[in-house]
């Protein structure tokens, strides 16, 4: 099984300093910060970072860290200040998101700065204590070695550090490119829309003017997306829309109405008919109406734009591309493992509330807190991500709980992610 | 200095083989002073450099080794001569006059996990010895909610040989210095 990797830094006036690892430990009763070089005497910082993750500490909360202590471990020392504290949560939340934190080659780099407070808000920058534009000139090799493996970096400031960030990124000849900066207030509210696959505040203007015209693209050809047959993606690729699932959702019915909510596609029925697959006769029998009550489920598959990665979606900064699946005799169509960044489904028709749990193989590949959710009849999907990149053939159900005049009823379905071969 | 069983040894070796080089030997061992061993007795807690003169006539000289654990006991906080589990195996706990040391080892690495009580103040190094002399002094890192916490072991020889005294030597004296 393989995580995806993300790398974290700690900028510095001296240059940034990554985080090499964070080990969990049930026995040791405070959390410490150590170099690298040497791993017997941790950094002076140790006391500050044992408070801020802690037990009754806002981040122990807010991520839900397990009980016991961590232990950070940085490439090397960097002065006091409190400057840490922003990269350091976030390091956390993506080990807890199942990322791999990875110094050397992830292709997604966290870059920020910035002290917190106890709700968690990055305290804003009064009096040039940050030095963003010395901290942003000691990161260019670092920068520039990102650049040259393809990656990307994710500049996370505190508010009123955009501009300054800007003008210094704009001084290190066209690195500005590879980098993304958002001015961040509050981290958790900043995280959920990372979570939500909406991308942060993008105040480049580069980079503003590159998604508007990725969305008109997407937008255009909207109304012919049908017409793509044969690959993975092929059936109704949904590029999400900037601000929020359901916005976008809308829009794109508007430019393509045959990809609108209740009805499926009749040209992906037909498709699957004419494939000659094993779902042959379900497709008949789905075009029987159903009895009202009974739960009429979507699948939805999210995968990541072609070149990109699914670390690039779930940050944030590309949407992810989503295809339907129409539920067929009590199963999905199986899904292609390759590229899959995540999955969700959608209440189409049935019962006004459903609840849903997956059982099965994918407990290992999803967060535990994304094997329940909850669906409304014609309500937004429950999409999760992926934690991990499937390495094999996966199948699972999905057990649906639905009331039908006071009694419980409950329905399952079949799912399969498969590695390779006829879907 | 009083004359010792080393003296003796050495004296035999001395008629034995080479009176020279033992000659040349002790006048560095004797060149050791009383001062001297106070001083090294009373170096900072965190700025620590070993003299290995000293720590060489502390290992080997009873005489020079009693001065200098009397003056390290009469400046430490705390003091331990023995541990209560003096069975056999591991000992991992052993009970201070200022609170509880443990060693707990975590991923394959050995950490000092030392519980302070509430009224104590915060120690900066701490010093084991071994009943011949063995052993160091290795700076504390700032308690955490009552808790002082390090690594221990690792890459460094004596912070091994640290290890090694305290758990597996009932007899090794702790001492906690400010």
């Amino acid at each position: 099984m393989k995580r995806l990797a993300a790398s974290v830094v700690i900028p510095t006036t001296a240059g940034p300093r990554r985080i090499l690892a964070l080990r969990h430990s049930e026995r040791l009763p405070r959390s410490q910060v150590y170099k690298q070089s040497d791993l017997s005497l941790p950094l002076d910082i140790s006391g500050r970072y044992h408070n801020l993750v802690g037990p009754n500490s806002p981040l122990k909360d807010w991520i839900g860290l397990g009980e016991g202590s961590w232990r950070l471990i940085v490439d090397d020392d960097f002065d006091t200040g409190r400057s840490w504290e922003a990269p350091v949560a976030m390091a956390h939340w993506l080990r807890e998101q199942g990322f791999r934190l990875d110094a050397g080659d992830a292709e997604v780099t966290i870059w920020s700065t910035g002290a917190l407070d106890v709700d968690l808000n990055i305290v804003e920058d009064r009096q040039d204590h940050y030095h963003m534009n010395e901290k942003i000139r000691a990161s260019a090799g670092l920068f520039r070695a990102c650049a040259e493996r393809g990656g990307k970096v994710y500049l996370l400031i505190p508010q009123g550090c955009g501009e300054e960030a800007r003008q210094a990124l704009k001084s290190l000849d066209g690195l500005e490119l590879i980098a993304t900066v958002s001015e961040v207030s509050n981290l958790p509210r900043a995280m959920d829309s990372f979570a939500l696959r909406q991308p942060p505040v993008v105040r480049n203007t580069k980079i503003a003017i590159g998604w508007l015209a990725l969305m008109a693209a997407f937008l255009g050809v909207g109304g012919g997306w049908t017409l793509l047959t044969g690959g993975p993606m092929a059936q109704a690729p949904l590029p999400l829309q900037g601000n929020g699932t359901e916005q976008g959702t809308a829009e794109l019915r508007q430019a393509s109405p045959a990809a609108g909510g209740k009805d499926l596609p009749p040209l992906e029925e037909e498709a699957r008919v004419k494939s000659g697959s094993n779902d042959t006769k379900g497709g008949e029998k789905a075009t029987v109406m159903p009895e009202p009550v009974v739960p009429q489920l979507e699948l939805i598959e999210l995968r990541a734009p072609s070149g990109a990665s699914c670390a690039a979606v779930f940050l944030g900064s590309l949407h992810a591309l989503e295809s339907r699946r129409a539920e067929v005799a009590g199963r999905f169509p199986s899904s292609m493992a390759q590229g899959l960044c995540g999955l969700g489904f959608r209440l189409l028709d049935g019962p006004l509330k459903a609840k849903v749990r997956l059982e099965g193989a994918l407990a290992p590949y999803v967060w535990a807190t994304n094997l329940n959710g909850k669906l409304a009849r014609g309500g937004p999907p429950w999409t999760f991500n992926l934690r991990l990149l499937p390495e094999r053939d996966l199948s699972y159900e999905i057990i649906i709980t639905y009331r039908i005049r006071q009694s419980e009823e409950r329905e399952r379905l079949v799912h399969h992610v498969i590695k390779r071969g006829k879907r | 200095m009083a004359k010792d069983a080393d003296d003796d040894l050495l004296e035999i070796y001395a008629l034995l083989f080479d009176a020279g080089w033992v000659a040349s030997r002790r006048a560095r061992e004797r060149s050791v002073t009383t001062a001297e061993i106070l001083a090294y007795a009373k170096r900072g807690g965190a700025d620590n450099p070993a003299d290995f003169r000293l720590e060489k006539s502390i290992r080997r000289n009873v005489e020079a080794r009693r001065i200098y654990l009397q003056a390290v006991r009469g400046r430490s906080l705390a003091v331990s001569h023995l541990a209560a589990a003096a069975g056999c195996g591991v000992i991992a706990r052993r009970r201070l006059e200022c609170g509880e040391l443990e060693i707990v080892e975590d991923g394959g690495q050995h950490f000092l996990v030392l519980r302070l009580d509430k009224v104590s103040a915060a120690p900066r190094a701490l010093e084991v010895r071994g009943e011949k002399g063995e052993g160091g002094r290795i700076p504390l890192p700032a308690p955490v909610v009552g808790v002082i916490q390090r690594g221990l072991g690792g890459k460094r020889a004596d912070e091994r040989e640290i290890l090694e005294l305290l758990l597996h030597r009932p007899r090794a004296s702790i001492y906690l210095l400010p």
